[in-house]
């Protein structure tokens, strides 16, 4: 895929079955098995991705982060991670000067 | 920013690295903590996830072996040896890549009994692979699995990496680098 996410490398010494994210099941040939990878800009999960397969078979795209989604959350709304993140650190800040008053 | 690396390896703390079952046992966790051993409260910080090795340390056998990182909600007052694992943190100081960095500000286990600090695992990452086959992946920048710098034991605060076989009982090898920021 263009601008991967990163890539994967599987060494097998024999035909081998792979479940990949869940998602699928696939028989992967003896010897060395590369895919590449995107994480999804709103969970961060790592999705593998099969070579020239259709879009909507692994994910889908979010048109206001322009960005690769997991099918999880290819339906739902756009949170960025990153906006997680912050709030999630935000709440902990909060919490960690309220338990300092007290 | 430093980057770390952890393994399982009996070798870095004296824990064995245990035998999989059909149930979660967690192999690494790296969490933020206030009871972290490197750098003093309130100094957490993000860590990001960007290569990930697994194999199987068992002899070869047509066995299917579940791996997944998982984010996970590490206490500071839970007791460290929870579940057997042993904590790292007496040996913060090894882990850096590069020896010239600070120390990990991270807790970090290795080779628990049971999976830790997991209450609804929301999985970053997850592949099942036979036990003859081993499996590299690669972060580019920018796409790294993150935990938050945050110690509050309601939000998730670091990942664990996680393995199970229905059939496989043997040993599994992995090593996690990361980033702290």
């Amino acid at each position: 895929m263009r601008k991967a996410g990163g890539y994967a490398v599987i060494f097998a010494p024999d035909p081998a079955e792979v479940n990949f994210d869940g998602l699928r099941c696939e028989r992967i040939g003896s010897g060395t098995y590369e895919a590449d990878t995107f994480t999804c800009c709103h969970c961060n999960r790592v999705i593998h991705v099969k070579a020239k397969a259709p879009m909507d078979e692994f994910g889908s795209m979010c048109r206001n982060c322009m960005k690769m989604v997991c099918p999880t959350c290819a339906d739902g709304p756009c949170v960025p991670f990153e906006k997680k993140l912050e709030e999630s650190e935000q709440r902990a800040y909060i919490r960690r000067q309220y338990e300092s008053l007290f | 920013m430093a980057n770390f690396g952890v393994v399982n390896s009996t070798n870095i703390a004296g824990q064995v690295p245990q035998a999989i079952s059909a149930t979660y046992k967690s192999i690494v966790v790296v969490a933020n903590s206030t009871a972290n051993g490197g750098i003093t409260y309130p100094s957490l910080r993000r860590g990001k996830i960007y290569d990930l090795l697994i194999g199987q340390a068992a002899v070869p056998a047509d066995n299917y072996y579940e791996w997944d990182v998982c984010r996970c909600t590490y206490a500071a007052s839970t007791a460290i040896t929870t579940g057997g694992i042993l904590s790292l943190s007496s040996v913060s100081s090894t882990f850096a890549l590069d020896g010239a960095d600070l120390n990990l500000a991270a807790t970090a286990t290795v080779n628990s009994t049971v999976e830790t600090y997991l209450t609804t695992p929301q999985e970053l990452w997850y592949i099942a692979i036979n036990q003859r086959a081993s499996y590299r992946w690669v972060a580019a920048p920018g796409s790294e699995m993150v935990y938050p710098a945050n110690s509050s034991a309601t939000s998730p605060n670091g990942a664990a990496l996680r393995a199970r076989s229905s059939a496989g009982t043997g040993a599994v090898s992995a090593t996690l680098y990361f980033q702290e920021q």
